[in-house]
């Protein structure tokens, strides 16, 4: 789409440079998109752009000024009504309920540009930190309450206090941009559309703790945000940002970015820095990182978007950060919401706003015709909401009450086409991969309940496989080395939970009433349609499909048939239906 | 009119019923085995003969050894077989520990809390702390000494068919000897501290009528014959001559009559019948006529079955071992009778077998051979203490009838190896 | 030096140490596996778990003592854990016990699972015949490698095969590795069978293990690889 965009703006004879790529910004639901400013004109938003649509609508914008087809009038135009009927984006719940206290510059400058960044206001957070002593720097983020945003919630002025209190004169502060969960991509939003406030964020924790390097610890299989990571370090460097003598104000500090063979436990902070010393496995603690880190050292490993908050609320002053989220719980977090939902997208909004207003006002809800299941929250270390607890909101606290975590901001949408079980059994297979094998519980345990859970989807399950899910997941979870372990069980414990029913449904049944586990399907062959060409008896694998002599039709043996599904796709008059 | 009913006896092993009715001017005595049938001589049937042992010792837990030394000598019998002197002497020496140890847990446990008037043994140890001990002491003694030379403290492995299984050596013979000497003493302690408790009630046994093995050597070593009170002597192979086995419809166990009458054995049988054969019991005076007498038998045979095992044991370390080691297992065709001095006086197995396999058996054990017995005292303890028709002390009454089944020290488990089909004895 | 409870007893232990020292000293042992002084402190397995005042369990061999410190090692919680590890090492452990140089009283999982009620290992884990001694070699039907441990082998010991009292093992992988032992010695189906007969006939599960032992002996004849 960027090629015909710029092919068309050069036929339009508008300059070049007014092509300005940036990042994301998070309304993914509108990708590809589009926003074009005339003098004059209000800022418009185009979605779902396809390169044939793009000298269309740069037509009709530059030219007949008619922005008339446009998604939504940008906020930036400072206006507060839309036009027509092109609402302003402040009007749409997907903008308006969102609180974009560190997503702020997502989509609007160049994320390659240092400039772009510093013009917005970026660095001012470094420099103000610079003119106080670190001590005062952890009184200021102690103040603001923020907690750790990758999962664990661990207030971030306590890990800064305790790592600057160790005697030690060298001292690590790293990033963590390792972002395993499968489908989340708050961090890597992050990252690639403003990675240089990942960046300060870094620089400033450095400052505090009393560091003298940073790594950014990021994952080969996210290229861009790594290349973006390093191209803001190399930029920082050049611009007298990091090196020797910061600012003038005498703080050495220099950045790597490491790139990591992308272990989903690298996640965990022993793990990571082990990855770092040469091979990830996670340690006991105590004692902890910020104790014994990386070679021995103190080290202080932040996510992301925690560090993201710190260069905001360093540039804003804490009460900015406190003006939302609740009382345990200050600020706001980005939640990427995936799954049956109208749209999808990374959204930040305040802590304490309800899962029902994330998922059904700012995500649109289910699609029609749909009926909202679940929401997971908190990956394959998470656990499923059932849609009548939606009103919970989302507070590390109450998260905890019913039987999910925060963690990371992952939410996945789950409508009535979807199996709990074999959700359960997605999450628990993952798992089941990414276990680093060195305790017994995770490596061991893991794998009984995955079996156990297939076992279940392909109607062999009884009544005391389900006691065997809930004492082996309750090991698991007592007693794994690390929270990897730790909190592999909360797919099958909260689905246990929240959907018993339909366990007992595939047990006792054998029956899947989401109609997803194929072992549990029947197929049949609808009677009125069927034109007797024999083409699925022809093709099934193992000749279950026989021609009843009296109708001529065809019929499946429902003892030999493997549910291979071949006779679906290949009946020409689509006469095979799968029955619950 | 119902005199008496105690559902279920304590401090007995296994399940017991006894019930006393007046019918018209009778009275009768009711020994109800509620311990369930077992069926072990269903069990055997078709089996390999060199596992009847096996079997035949898990009847009883309590007396495992005796069912397989009985076992085994009726098995070899039935072949032909004969195991030699060292091993029959051996057989002999695991037998009396084995009544020692038994006589002593039913002594100082079961029977002796109604003789210091406490229902149970923690109170016991508060009144007889020191005999409880020793008596404990004494257990364990005996019970290393047998798991040395039996293999196993129940349900033995070093005897078969034939011979034994494992080569016998030296050394813990002599070590088993060891254990009995230093409990010599002691076992003299326990017994004489008992017998000063044991103040047994009176009783006059209406039917004295007893039988027990007479012994090849001394007393307790086992034998091929068996002896009456009546005088008469017959090979057990006759023993269905002389012994009938009825089936009461009220019991899970057999009942036997001899010559139509009720008739006991056990320590009190045994002294009765087989006192010349004694070196040294060491008995006080006691009344022979009396049922309860047979705890005071018992206890004497603690410390006679001590010594004796240990001679036994030193003997037979001196001895070549004259033994056939893993015996062959060849079958054949026949039908044995073996006998034994099981701890509650005497058992009997019967087997035919025909070619390596069982085909049929008997078993008689002792408890069985009681019941008539325990029932026919059980009305002659009521009657005398009934006066015009009803119990002058109801529960003084039931209390002394259960004092009494607890002097034969019944076996319920064993006594129910019966298969029992509609009421039909099965052998 | 620290102040540690165990199980409420008090003891004292230098500064820096773990839980397993203090615990020592208190007398009150747990098992470990994994932990070898100082050459290996991974807290990988597992077993050394005990539980802290605030619910948490944690390794023994790992985790720095604190002045106060609460630590409880046989809560049922903790029982719980370790005897669900053993079940899992057990899960993946290749039982071979006729076989293995720790039979004869060297098997530290059998300790285990005996400490724990776990079931699953052959007798030939505790039974002390080996190589040329042991009946099996020896041609004899003797139950050993499909008849759970934990009575102490005196029948073996005596010279007698096992007649199986504890019961059958009856993981299909065991069957089948014991099904080649017999094979590979001479023993016959038919024989183990009899024996295994006289005690297991009455099991509700004896026509499947008879299955399992059929199949698994047909497979070891067949020249299956092993």
């Amino acid at each position: 789409m960027l090629n015909a965009v710029k092919e068309v703006v050069e036929s339009l004879g508008i300059p070049s440079d007014a092509v300005k790529t940036v990042g994301c910004t998070g309304l993914c639901y509108l990708d590809p998109w589009l926003e074009l400013k005339a003098p004059g004109m209000p800022a418009a938003l185009y979605g779902n752009v396809k390169p044939a649509e793009v000298e269309g609508i740069l037509k009709k914008y530059f030219i007949e000024n008619d922005v008339s087809g446009a998604y939504a009038i940008s906020e930036r135009t400072g206006k507060a009504k839309g036009e027509g009927n092109v609402p302003t984006l402040s009007e749409l719940d997907a903008w308006k309920l969102q609180v974009r206290y560190v997503s702020r510059n997502c989509g609007v400058i160049n994320p390659e540009s240092i400039e772009d960044y510093i013009a917005y206001g970026g660095y001012r957070g470094l420099d103000r930190t610079l003119r106080m002593s670190p001590e005062e720097v952890i009184e200021e983020v102690k103040k603001s309450g923020l907690r750790g945003r990758g999962g664990a919630g661990f207030p971030t002025w306590l890990k800064w206090r305790i790592c600057r209190n160790q005697p030690s004169k060298e001292k690590y502060v790293i990033v963590n941009a390792d972002e395993g969960d499968p489908g989340a991509f708050m961090n890597r939003l992050l990252a690639e559309s403003d990675p240089h406030r990942v960046l300060e964020g870094l620089i400033i924790a450095g400052y505090a703790v009393g560091a003298t390097k940073g790594f950014i610890f990021v994952r080969a299989e996210k290229p861009l945000m790594a290349e973006r990571l390093q191209k803001a370090v190399e930029e920082a460097r050049s611009h007298g940002i990091l090196g020797r003598n910061i600012l003038g104000r005498g703080f050495d500090f220099d950045v790597e970015v490491i790139l990591s063979a992308g272990a989903f436990v690298c996640g965990e902070e022993t793990a990571l820095i082990a990855a770092i010393e040469g091979r990830a496995t996670p340690r006991q603690r105590p004692p902890y990182p910020a104790v014994v880190g990386l070679w021995g050292k103190p080290t202080v490993i932040n996510n992301v978007e925690t560090l993201a908050h710190v260069a905001t609320l360093m540039a804003e002053g804490w009460e900015s950060f406190t003006a939302y989220g609740t009382k345990e719980s200050k600020g706001t977090k980005m939640f990427c919401v995936t799954g049956a939902v109208k749209r999808t997208g990374a959204y930040e909004v305040p802590i304490g706003t309800t899962l029902r207003t994330l998922v059904e006002r700012i995500a649109g809800g289910v699609k029609e015709g749909r009926k909202l299941k679940a929401v997971q929250i908190g990956g394959p270390s998470g656990g499923c909401v059932p849609a009548h607890l939606l009103d919970t909101p989302i507070d590390y606290e109450s998260l905890r009450d019913a039987g999910a975590i925060m963690g990371s901001g992952g939410i996945v949408v789950m409508d009535d086409a979807a199996c709990m079980v074999d959700v359960a059994r997605y999450f628990t297979s993952f798992i089941v991969a990414e276990s680093c094998g060195k305790c017994f519980p995770c490596r061991i345990g893991t794998k009984i309940l995955y079996d156990t859970l297939t076992r279940i989807t392909e109607g062999k399950g009884t009544l005391e496989d389900l006691e065997i899910l809930e004492s082996v997941g309750k090991v698991v979870k007592d007693a794994s080395l690390c929270a990897l372990g730790g909190t592999a069980p909360n797919p099958v414990l909260s689905t246990l939970r929240h959907f018993r029913d339909e366990y007992l449904a595939h047990i006792i049944d054998k029956k899947c009433p989401a109609g997803v586990c194929t072992k549990l399907l029947k197929y049949r062959i609808n009677l009125d349609k069927c034109i007797g060409c024999g083409t699925c008896a022809k093709h099934c694998p193992v000749g279950a499909i026989s021609r009843d002599e009296k109708s001529g039709k065809y019929v499946i043996d429902q003892e030999k048939c493997v549910k291979c599904g071949t006779c679906v796709t290949i009946c020409p008059v689509n006469a095979v239906v799968k029955e619950v | 009119m119902r005199l008496a009913r105690v559902e279920e006896v304590d401090r007995v092993f296994g399940h017991l019923e006894l019930e006393v009715l007046k019918d018209g001017v009778e009275v009768k005595a009711f020994f109800k085995v509620t311990h369930g049938a077992r069926f072990i001589e269903l069990t055997v049937n078709g089996r390999p003969y060199w596992e009847v042992p096996y079997i035949a010792s898990r009847i009883c837990g309590a007396c495992s050894i005796a069912h397989y030394v009985a076992s085994i000598r009726a098995v070899e019998h039935a072949l032909g077989l004969d195991a030699g002197e060292w091993v029959e002497d051996f057989r002999d020496a695991v037998n009396m520990v084995q009544i020692a140890q038994n006589h002593l847990v039913h002594l100082a446990f079961l029977a002796l809390p109604d003789y210091v008037e406490v229902q149970g043994l923690s109170d016991l140890k508060s009144r007889a702390g020191r005999l409880v001990v020793n008596s404990m002491k004494l257990n364990a003694a005996c019970l290393k000494a047998i798991k040395l030379i039996a293999g196993r403290i129940v349900n033995p492995n070093t005897l078969g068919v034939g011979g034994l299984l494992k080569q016998p050596f030296k050394g813990p013979l002599l070590k088993a000897a060891d254990y009995l000497r230093e409990c010599e003493a002691l076992a003299r302690e326990v017994v004489d501290e008992a017998l000063t408790l044991l103040e047994v009630p009176e009783l006059k046994d209406p039917a004295n009528n007893c039988i027990a093995v007479r012994p090849r050597k001394t007393y307790l070593t086992t034998g091929d014959e068996i002896l009456t009170s009546a005088g008469l002597s017959f090979k057990p192979s006759n023993y269905k001559e002389h012994l009938e086995e009825v089936q009461p419809e009220y019991s899970n166990s057999k009942a036997v009559i001899l010559g139509g009458a009720p008739v006991h054995v056990g320590a009190r049988a045994r002294y009765e019948l087989l006192r010349n054969y004694l070196h040294d019991l060491n008995i006080p005076e006691v009344d022979l006529g009396n049922p309860f007498s047979n705890l005071i038998i018992k206890a004497a045979e603690i410390p006679y079955c001590i010594t004796a095992a240990r001679e036994i044991l030193e003997d037979l370390a001196r001895r070549t071992a004259d033994a056939v080691v893993d015996p062959p297992r060849d079958g054949g065709e026949g039908e044995g009778v073996g006998v034994v001095e099981a701890p509650r006086g005497l058992l009997i197995h019967h087997y035919a077998v025909s070619g390596k396999r069982i085909v049929n058996a008997n078993i008689i054990t002792p408890t069985e051979i009681n019941a008539r017995h325990i029932e026919a005292s059980a009305k002659a303890l009521t009657v005398s203490s009934i006066s015009d028709g009803r119990p002058l002390n109801a529960d003084k009454l039931q209390r002394k009838l259960t004092m009494l089944v607890r002097a034969y020290d019944p076996c319920l488990p064993c006594a129910v190896h019966v298969s029992v089909v509609r009421g039909r004895m099965h052998a | 030096m620290v102040r540690v409870i165990v199980n409420d007893k008090e003891v004292h232990v230098p500064e820096g140490e773990t839980i397993l020292t203090a615990l020592k000293k208190a007398g009150d042992a747990v098992p470990t596996l994994c932990f070898f002084r100082h050459m290996y402190r991974e807290a990988s397995c597992r077993m050394c778990l005990v539980e802290l005042s605030n619910g948490k369990l944690v390794p023994a061999c790992a985790y720095p003592v604190s002045d106060g410190l609460e630590v409880r090692t046989d809560t049922p919680r903790v029982r719980e854990a370790r005897r669900t590890v053993v079940e899992f090492i057990l899960s993946i452990h290749r039982i071979r016990c006729w076989s293995c140089p720790r039979k004869g009283g060297n098997c530290e999982l059998l300790k285990l699972a005996t400490a724990y009620w776990v079931e699953g290992i052959p007798v030939c884990s505790s039974c002390p015949l080996y190589g040329k001694d042991c009946l099996v070699v020896k041609g004899e039907p003797c139950l050993g490698p499909i008849t759970l441990a934990g009575c102490g082998d005196p029948c073996p010991s005596n010279g007698s095969p096992c007649i199986g009292c504890r019961g059958p093992v009856t993981r299909k992988d065991v069957l089948e590795a014991a099904a080649q032992f017999y094979v590979s010695n001479g023993v016959e189906l038919k024989d183990v069978l009899e024996v295994a007969s006289m005690f297991w006939e009455g099991l509700p599960n004896y026509d499947a293990l008879k299955a399992s032992l059929e199949e698994a002996f047909e497979k070891a004849l067949g020249g299956g690889t092993g």
